[in-house]
């Protein structure tokens, strides 16, 4: 296109836009009259704008006021239900070493706890499993006062699962911050020293949720919700093996 | 703060059908709309009242769409119990073959180009408030945008879909 071109096809998109002032109007109108191609310019555009348009489904203003609702419903709430895929969007981020957990895919709210919670739960394993002399705060020798002292810190009965059953044994725990809190992390290793950890903090609202699973690099996560209690099992091992052991888990804490 | 909620709701239509370009699909649509509003409404205190607050929520609903494409496409991330996480989803069965063409030829689109044109056509936003959400001035917004409808306008021929008959007016509307 020649600039004269250029400035007319301009010109005819701010028209089309509502981009011009009434003057300005007035004044492309009558040159479209006396320029044909102008006006063909003109009908091309909004027939564009208007095929495309019609791709996208309008939706009712009914149905507009549901997501308004909705969306005051769960600001007001503060806080809900896991949303899933961020979290899922919080271990790619651990991952990628930002892990704030704001990046996200749906139903996220950044002040959600849940992003941080994987955040956090993969960041300390990812510290914690790897310590050969200090792996842990309290051993497992000391299970009894290692369960008095964290329920005692998070404000709510915390129980150590057995998980002998699939080859695991209890190397002890930690208590870690956590948003304006704590969290606590149970160390488990198998035969092979794999270690495993399940981090776990409690919420102000029940729920209960199904397991979910996210993998990020070697690490996978399959985390839910029982109670007040969000629960994380953070380890190296695949799909099927962790979907075991947190199933495991939630038969022990039953 | 009854001004916010009235800009809130009188920005919905626009970004809904955004949320639409760029889900393609009206659930994820409802849902990328809803988390806008929801970080709208929390962070509403940011808000400055002589503001206009569209570029805000399509610049949220640009960013909150792209890192989902990202993280979905980088990493796999399988559910127990819901959908799939395909970011970019296939254009719906409601949607006729030309309005299928059409975005087709709108996601061969440079992305550049693409974001001006469907924030000015879908969206609505004047060439200001785009070249707020984009960051860049008005006037790159107005070449690309001439850009972005002059390449549609073409109709490529490398473009080549058996589906479509050569003789038809690749432009037609379909309402």
């Amino acid at each position: 296109m020649s600039d004269r071109e250029t400035e007319a096809f301009f010109d005819a998109q701010r028209y089309v836009d509502g981009e011009m002032t009434p003057g300005e109007i007035e004044a492309f109108e009558a040159r479209m009259s006396s320029e044909p191609d102008l006006a063909d310019q003109v009908a091309e555009i909004m027939a564009m704008d208007t095929a495309l348009r019609a791709t996208v489904p309008t939706p009712s203003a009914a149905h507009l006021d549901d997501i308004l609702t909705s969306a005051e419903a769960a600001v007001s709430t503060p806080r809900r239900s896991i949303p899933w895929r961020q979290l899922a969007a919080a271990v790619a981020l651990v991952a990628f070493g930002f892990g704030s957990g704001l990046l996200s895919a749906r139903s996220p709210v950044p002040t959600d706890l849940t992003g941080d919670l994987l955040a956090n739960a993969s960041a300390a394993h990812a510290l914690y499993s790897v310590e050969v002399v200090h792996p842990v705060e309290v051993s497992a020798g000391e299970r009894d006062h290692l369960k008095g002292w964290l329920s005692n810190r998070l404000g709510a009965e915390v129980r150590i699962p057995e998980l002998t059953g699939q080859g695991l044994s209890l190397v002890g725990g930690r208590l870690l911050p956590f948003e304006q809190g704590a969290a606590a992390q149970f160390m488990y290793e198998n035969t092979d020293g794999t270690r495993l950890t399940l981090y776990l903090t409690p919420d102000t609202q029940e729920a209960k949720t199904a397991l979910r699973f996210g993998a990020a690099e070697a690490l996978s996560v399959v985390y839910w919700q029982d109670g007040l209690w969000h629960y994380a099992l953070v380890g190296p091992l695949d799909k099927a093996q962790m979907t075991g052991i947190a199933q495991s888990v939630q038969g022990a804490l039953f | 703060m009854p001004r916010f909620r009235q800009e809130l709701k009188d920005a919905l239509p626009g970004l809904w059908r955004y949320a639409f370009a760029l889900t393609r699909d009206r659930a994820r649509a409802d849902d990328l709309v809803q988390d806008c509003v929801e970080r709208a409404l929390r962070k509403r205190h940011l808000w400055q009242e002589d503001r206009p607050l569209r570029p805000w929520l399509a610049k949220m609903a640009l960013n909150i769409h792209r890192n989902s494409a990202k993280s979905a496409a980088r990493h796999l991330h399988v559910a127990y119990d819901e959908a799939d996480l395909t970011a970019h989803a296939t254009a719906g069965p409601d949607q006729g073959l030309e309005a299928r063409e059409m975005l087709g030829r709108v996601d061969g689109l440079p992305e550049e180009q693409r974001d001006v044109l469907l924030l000015v056509v879908l969206d609505g936003l004047s060439y200001a408030e785009v070249a707020e959400t984009l960051g860049i001035p008005i006037g790159t917004v107005m070449s690309r945008l001439s850009r972005a409808r002059a390449a549609l306008k073409r109709d490529p021929e490398t473009e080549r879909k058996p589906l479509r008959p050569p003789h038809r007016p690749p432009l037609r509307s379909v309402t």
